[in-house]
């Protein structure tokens, strides 16, 4: 019986992490999360993770190669479905309350341009996983608050993904934030050290450098 | 006295709050009872069902969108509910949790119902003794009106559940700390907690030593309260005592010897189009505890795209057979079966797989016992291939696994 509520949201979340699409334009941004020096990340350079599958909504789709160019995920792929290790990376946002002035200033909207107004403000929260045969190993996420005025004449594609250009700004900047915490990371070193413990030292992806960053 | 005021009036804020919330609901504790109740409620909540998470779209502005938004987690939701009834609560955990008046376990579930999303909770209250003082089942069912699931009705069907159960106890216990006090933190029975009706995961496990101890996949008996292994009518609890979440492996102790126990393939060495045979205990909540035997051949020495140490092999398997032994052809464990093609999803792409199904390699599982110190013997180097995978001897070395949360 609690394997059919499992079921039931575990279906529910991959369906939605696959299918999203927001079209909206970010109009002002403020990020909530520090930004890391890139010569941080440099610290994880010595874990070389073995090959990753990797799952990710839209937004997190963008973050591919900036992710696989860094040494720790050079052997990310988007075609490992057998891999044991998965690197999950999707988007949420929790709308601001629409309050009594955004309700007339969309009403304004629709009056006086004809335009179907989409006012949205919220935190957004870009959310890395890395899971290992099922196990969550590692959460992070990164959050910020974007608030936005977008005007939408129709079911258009949104290459933002609902993040806006300032928003996607942000969105990419979190890769180094989060390579910066994986790199601090000891389930992720465990499960490096387990994998060699195995299948021994593995093998750098092709010119991919294998020296720490000074 | 102008603080005291104040501090009145929030509380009245703050009943009347919980008391509007539980009537949005409808819910209607006794008019008599005064909640919050002067009582500490321990919560048990399975594992799996503390970290559900409602997802559901985003609604903003005068749109929805399809931008996702995530809600309280289960755990999350049931401490915010819980603290309208109980001026203190807290989770459950086998270990640290303070002392309490009433330990209450919920096993709630969600399951559609002729159009109807159906959540049912049932419970078990304890004293702090514990003696059990109430069971029961609280149901709440919603139908898709206006909005359809554009919203988060997972969340809500969750706290509804939630504040029904809670209000089905209170109004039969009426709790007071004076019939509730708190106890001693004392250890608690795990049988008495988890929901013996129905196991969480359920799976295959094989002895590898006269010890007692037993192969399993590492996903059969993750995050269980009691683990059972199941065998001819008995049952024998079980600990896990190593596992490794990349090789997907662990290892139970029953601490029961076993002159049965099976050996593992000299230096693992596989041969391609080998006869196979798969012992398993699928389908557990359907089945009778006998073993299920299935066979095949060992059709690849490798698995899917990125994994690791697995080969492929035919033999037919259902849910329920991971971490049972693939047998081969000398009678020695090959490999341990772990996962299969997901049939459903290849069949959306108009693909229909038949048979391709997964092992970890001998190699890598004699790799895991040796690092985990835990004792095995291998196969004869020069042992005859049968024609026919012997298994009259394997049987008695394969089980049941049953993991309840």
């Amino acid at each position: 019986m609690k394997r059919d509520l499992a079921g039931t949201v575990a279906s529910h979340v991959i369906v939605t992490l696959c299918l999203l699409s927001w079209p909206v334009v970010a109009e002002d941004t403020g990020s909530t999360a520090p930004t890391s020096p890139a010569s941080q990340v440099g610290a994880q350079a010595a874990v070389l993770l073995p090959t990753i599958s990797f799952r990710a909504d839209p937004s997190g789709n963008d973050l591919f190669d900036a992710l696989q160019s860094a040494h720790v995920f050079a052997h990310l792929s988007k075609e490992a479905p057998g891999s044991p290790i998965q690197l999950r990376i999707y988007h949420s946002v929790h709308p601001a309350h629409v309050d009594a002035k955004n309700f007339f200033s969309g009403l304004l909207s629709v009056g006086t341009l004809g335009l179907s107004p989409v006012i949205m403000s919220g935190e957004h929260t870009m959310h890395y996983e890395l899971y290992v045969n099922g196990q969550r190993i590692s959460r992070y996420e990164y959050s910020a608050k974007l608030s936005r005025n977008a005007y939408t004449y129709g079911k258009t594609a949104d290459a933002t993904h609902g993040l806006g250009p300032d928003g996607v700004v942000w969105a990419k900047s979190t890769v180094d934030l989060f390579l910066n915490d994986l790199a601090h990371d000891n389930s992720v070193r465990a499960l490096n050290d387990e994998y060699q413990v195995y299948f021994g030292p593995l093998a750098p992806a092709a010119g991919v450098a294998v020296t720490s960053q000074p | 006295m102008r603080l005291r005021h104040e501090l009145v009036a929030g509380l009245v804020v703050l009943a009347a709050t919980a008391s509007t919330r539980l009537a949005a609901d409808g819910l209607t504790p006794p008019k008599d009872l005064v909640l919050p109740a002067n009582v500490a409620a321990a919560i048990y909540l399975p594992k799996q069902v503390r970290e559900f998470r409602s997802v559901f779209r985003s609604a903003s502005g005068f749109q929805t969108t399809d931008s996702v938004q995530l809600g309280n987690t289960f755990e999350e939701t049931t401490l915010e509910s819980a603290r309208h009834f109980f001026n203190t609560s807290f989770m459950y955990e086998a270990a640290g949790t303070p002392g309490y008046g009433l330990l209450i376990a919920m096993h709630p579930n969600v399951k559609s119902e002729d159009r109807q999303l159906v959540a049912t909770a049932h419970y078990a209250v304890f004293n702090s003794a514990g003696v059990s003082v109430l069971k029961g089942d609280s149901v709440v069912r919603w139908a898709p009106g206006f909005g359809g699931y554009n919203s988060d009705v997972m969340g809500r069907l969750t706290e509804q559940v939630i504040n029904r159960t809670l209000t089905d106890i209170v109004a039969q216990l009426r709790p007071t700390a004076d019939k509730f006090p708190t106890g001693e933190r004392t250890p608690f029975n795990p049988d008495l907690l988890v929901d013996k009706d129905h196991a969480a995961m359920s799976g295959t496990g094989f002895f590898v030593n006269s010890t007692g101890q037993l192969l399993t996949a590492a996903h059969v008996v993750r995050d269980c309260a009691v683990i059972e292994v199941r065998y001819g009518g008995n049952s024998l609890p079980a600990t896990v005592t190593a596992s490794s979440a990349l090789l997907d492996m662990a290892v139970l102790d029953t601490h029961v010897s076993s002159e049965h126990f099976l050996p593992l393939r000299h230096q693992g060495r596989l041969h391609l189009g080998e006869s196979v045979a798969n012992i398993g205990f699928p389908l557990q909540s359907l089945m009778t505890d006998a073993p299920t035997v299935t066979r095949g051949t060992l059709s690849s020495r490798a698995g899917l795209s990125g994994s690791l140490g697995q080969f492929q092999f035919s033999a037919p398997i259902q849910p329920g057979a991971s971490g049972g032994p693939v047998i081969g052809a000398r009678g020695d464990v090959v490999g341990v079966a772990v996962g299969t093609l997901n049939a459903e999803e290849l069949l959306k792409q108009g693909v229909l797989p038949q048979n391709v199904n997964f092992a970890l390699e001998a190699q890598y599982v004699q790799k895991f016992l040796q690092n985990k110190a835990v004792a095995f013997t291998e196969g004869a180097a020069d042992s005859n291939a049968s024609p026919e995978v012997p298994i009259d001897d394997v049987l008695p070395a394969v089980m049941g696994v049953r993991c309840y949360q």
